[in-house]
């Protein structure tokens, strides 16, 4: 579901191109058709499920929102810088296996998160996925090329992370940095793949530096956004655990409504500035668009909030006035 | 009420709020709250709109999820 108010027109104008759309429609669409030759039953079951996740239950549209982290966008941006006439039937398949290596992960991060709904019986397509996932590059590296150990480094670190952050009761800076962030490194995996495919050498370092920091900030909003879904769920993060130190004798949600929140969103800012300072050097206005929509996104939301706070804050005071009298 | 209860009643009670919009005292009333005259008038003025919001970006399944 998308969080915010923004027009479709803002959504599909400003970030997506048509390409994009056209390679997250094809990946989907192909997807569906594997399972449906390969394993019918799962399929259908599957078919319903990533329609399930997306909010207008056409299963590309989920990738398509433009406050989702651009796991499959980064790939083409990068490969748009690194060459003049990329590649496209390879991004056509790095599309296809992001795709299935997200689904792959939502799949069981749900289930993990008890979010799940009709993910324990589709569980068995995490066979498919990640088949898929991995399946597509090796028609592009072999077995001893460099590729598969920049996978296996992301992937495995990025599991572990996953195990770590479960034992976690509380998440500080250091938790965060160290634990939450690295649960975001498979990111690295498709924006290795183009850049060994396009020669990109040592210009790929500053696409993955971008990439873990923009994932890192991406992990910040999710934080900020999910804390009473993650209250309620008895489900820990950095943002709820910043709130535990300073609530005092408040509730969680007094103390967001009353400063929790402002700080959040002021630090989300602060942290997307720094990060345009990362952008120089990946030559690509793509992604200077991007960070350009999200900041104005996260400025509509900030304005929409704060009037939505103030107006609870307002009421409460009215309504807690010594005056009020109960009644039977 | 406090903004605890509210924020609650701004994610899982639309209806509390259109009532509170059209008749405060009969909104009140039903969560067991009488109010001054003083404080019916004080809330006629606000922006209830603006709490469509906290729905919006906090309600359930609210996140995209970026893992």
């Amino acid at each position: 579901m998308l969080r915010h108010n923004d027009s479709p027109t803002l959504r599909y104008s400003s970030v997506h191109d048509r390409q994009l759309t056209q390679l997250v429609v094809h990946a989907c669409d192909q997807i569906q058709a594997e399972l449906e030759r390969r394993a019918p039953s799962l399929g259908e079951k599957v078919g319903g499920w990533m329609a399930h996740l997306s909010p207008t239950g056409k299963a590309p549209d989920y990738f398509l929102q433009p406050r989702m982290f651009p796991l499959l966008r980064l790939p083409l941006w990068a490969a748009r810088s690194f060459a003049a006439e990329p590649d496209y039937e390879f991004l056509a398949d790095v599309v296809y296996s992001s795709v299935n290596g997200y689904y792959y992960v939502r799949l069981l991060d749900n289930l993990m998160d008890g979010h799940g709904t009709i993910e324990l019986k589709v569980l068995p397509a995490t066979a498919f996925f990640h088949t898929e996932f991995q399946a597509m590059y090796h028609k592009y590296f072999g077995a001893a090329h460099p590729f598969w150990e920049i996978f296996r480094s992301a992937w495995f670190s990025a599991s572990n992370a996953v195990t770590r952050e479960i034992d976690l009761d509380n998440i500080h800076q250091e938790d965060f940095e160290r634990v939450t962030v690295v649960k975001l490194a498979g990111a690295r995996i498709p924006l290795a793949a183009v850049g060994f495919r396009h020669n990109a050498g040592e210009r790929l370092r500053c696409w993955e530096e971008f990439t873990l920091a923009l994932a890192r900030w991406s992990q910040m909003e999710d934080d900020l956004f999910d804390w009473h879904h993650d209250l309620h769920h008895g489900k820990t993060s950095f943002f709820l655990t910043e709130a535990s130190q300073h609530k005092g004798f408040e509730s969680v949600e007094a103390w967001v409504i009353r400063e929790g929140f402002q700080q959040g969103i002021e630090k989300l800012q602060r942290e997307l500035s720094a990060l345009r300072h990362l952008v120089a050097g990946l030559n690509n206005p793509d992604v200077v668009r991007y960070l350009d929509l999200r900041e104005a996104i996260l400025e509509g939301q900030k304005i929409r909030i704060f009037e939505a706070f103030q107006v609870l804050k307002d009421v409460a005071a009215i309504t807690e006035a010594p005056t009020a009298q109960t009644v039977d | 009420m406090t903004v605890q209860e509210l924020f609650e009643k701004a994610l899982h009670d639309p209806a509390f709020w259109s009532e509170l919009q059209k008749d405060p005292a009969k909104a009140f009333k039903e969560v067991h709250q009488k109010l001054t005259p003083e404080q019916l008038k004080s809330l006629e003025p606000l922006n209830y709109h603006a709490l469509e919001e906290v729905a919006t970006a906090f309600g359930a399944g609210a996140t995209v999820g970026i893992t």
